[in-house]
């Protein structure tokens, strides 16, 4: 992304934004709510053609929503399988035995023939994880992913996330307002400022994980992230 | 003793009964008193009586046969015209806004009003109580599919473009299965009212059907027959919904109910 701005109507919601995600890399955004974050993931997607500036996209993406985003009229089965589709719709071979892979790897055996509404919220993130990672993509673009469930699932889902990377490594950039999960998960952290956007900081965070909460880096790194939005 | 769910189960069969019990207990006493003046209001004992001499002519039968004809083909019709004309108004705010008022208009006139001009045009028989179930339910239904459509959250749309669901296939992956739980309930309303229509239609113009064994009866002053025409409306009024409430249990739909 060079130079990267958007306007939707007469309200500039990003300005120059300099962001280039490399391969493999776990990329949180944090920001003040309604800064932009989201039309940031949005233009990432190419679901939005920014109004100013250039993308260049070099790999195929997979966007995983706050919540909704599973079809509820599909079972756990059926919705992770849509993942499976490439981008003309239609399924590869093998796919059962994907989806049963898929199903083990976010420990919802038992509950394949499920439908969402009958899931807790954790377990319904966990199938909309299992679809992105159905894909081929290499980017799963997560607009914060975790953020309607409670703390302790919250907390869970993270170390799950962490794992399910290490069995598949993606690329991710991961949208969040919150904190403590941004430093949890976080290759690099980039600091949005309050809209109309732009990169306020950039973070590298090369603690190993899982991060202890009590950690010295960990401890800073969200004090300095407090600091640059202005939560001291 | 029974496990307390099955003694709640056996209220729930014996309550309703015993308010029907004492309903017609009611009526009979205030028959026998001679409460009614003569000729207005039958005994519980005629009534029975009437209903067996129309099942043994099988006029009966015959008569609910014609009535669930019409309502079948007029209820089919006005299904086949609104669910297409729903998905387009539901997804194109331009054709909603120019077609909303004229359906909300013919919805909101009473089907009734439409008998002069069923008759003119379709003559007896048939087609007139047709259209006029139709004309009572299609811009009803027409409404509900718009309203469901047009209120299919955005995110569906969004994830079915990533998994490359484009085109007409969204219709049928994505639209149809959304509005589906709206759309059984709105069958459901609308399946009543065209019961209810087909007996008014029926009192009109035709030789045959529930709505003229009642008026039939009634110009024969046997007010006996006008009780066993009523409560066979209402018994089958209540088998169609229940018929219809069958469609919820479906897997793909249960999530519109149960959340």
């Amino acid at each position: 992304m060079r130079r990267v701005g958007h306007d939707h109507g007469a309200t500039a919601v990003l300005r120059e934004i300099d962001l280039t995600v490399r391969r493999g890399e776990l990329v949180v955004v944090v920001g003040p709510s309604g800064c932009g974050k989201t039309t940031l993931l949005s233009v990432l997607a190419g679901h939005l053609r920014p109004s100013a500036g250039a993308l260049e996209r070099t790999a195929s993406s997979r966007m995983i929503y706050q919540e909704g985003g599973l079809f509820p009229w599909l079972t756990v089965r059926e919705n992770i399988a849509l993942g499976l589709r490439d981008a003309r719709g239609r399924e590869p071979v093998g796919a059962t035995a994907k989806v049963a892979d898929l199903v083990q790897l976010i420990s919802l055996t038992g509950f394949e023939d499920h439908f969402p509404h009958q899931l807790s919220g954790g377990m319904r993130q966990r199938v909309e994880l299992a679809r992105a990672m159905a894909s081929e993509a290499d980017v799963l673009l997560m607009d914060e992913p975790f953020s309607a469930l409670d703390y302790q699932t919250r907390t869970r889902m993270r170390r799950e996330l962490l794992a399910m990377l290490r069995a598949r490594p993606r690329t991710v950039v991961f949208v969040t307002h919150d904190i403590e999960e941004a430093v949890q998960l976080a290759d690099r952290v980039i600091v949005l400022s309050g809209r109309p956007a732009r990169v306020k900081r950039v973070l590298e965070l090369k603690m190993p994980r899982p991060r202890a909460p009590t950690h010295d880096g960990v401890a800073a790194a969200e004090q300095q992230i407090l600091e640059e939005l202005d939560l001291t | 003793m029974a496990p307390p769910a099955q003694q709640k189960r056996g209220w729930h069969i014996l309550l309703p009964i015993a308010v029907v019990g004492v309903i017609v207990a009611v009526w009979w006493t205030a028959y026998e008193a001679g409460a009614f003046p003569r000729g207005t209001v039958p005994s519980p004992a005629q009534v029975w009586r009437g209903l067996e001499e129309e099942l043994d002519r099988g006029r009966l039968i015959d008569d609910t046969i014609a009535s669930l004809f019409r309502v079948g083909v007029g209820f089919t019709l006005a299904i086949l015209f609104a669910v297409p004309f729903g998905l387009l108004l539901g997804s194109s705010v331009a054709t909603r806004a120019a077609a909303l008022p004229t359906v909300n208009f013919l919805r909101s006139m009473s089907p009734i009003a439409w008998i002069p001009f069923a008759i003119i045009w379709f003559g007896i028989g048939d087609p007139p109580a047709i259209f006029i179930v139709f004309m009572a339910t299609a811009f009803q239904l027409t409404l509900a599919t718009t309203a469901a459509v047009a209120s299919v959250p955005r995110i569906y749309y969004r994830v079915a473009e990533d998994h490359g669901i484009r085109g007409p296939s969204r219709w049928a992956s994505v639209t149809l299965p959304a509005i589906l739980p709206e759309l059984i309930t709105a069958l459901r309303v609308a399946a009543g009212v065209a019961w209810m229509v087909v007996v008014a239609a029926e009192m009109i113009g035709v030789q045959s059907g529930l709505g003229f064994l009642i008026i039939d009866a009634r110009s024969g002053l046997r007010m006996d027959l006008v009780v066993v025409g009523m409560l066979v409306v209402g018994a089958i009024g209540v088998t169609l919904d229940r018929l219809l409430v069958l469609l919820t249990r479906v897997r793909g739909v249960r999530w519109g109910y149960e959340r």
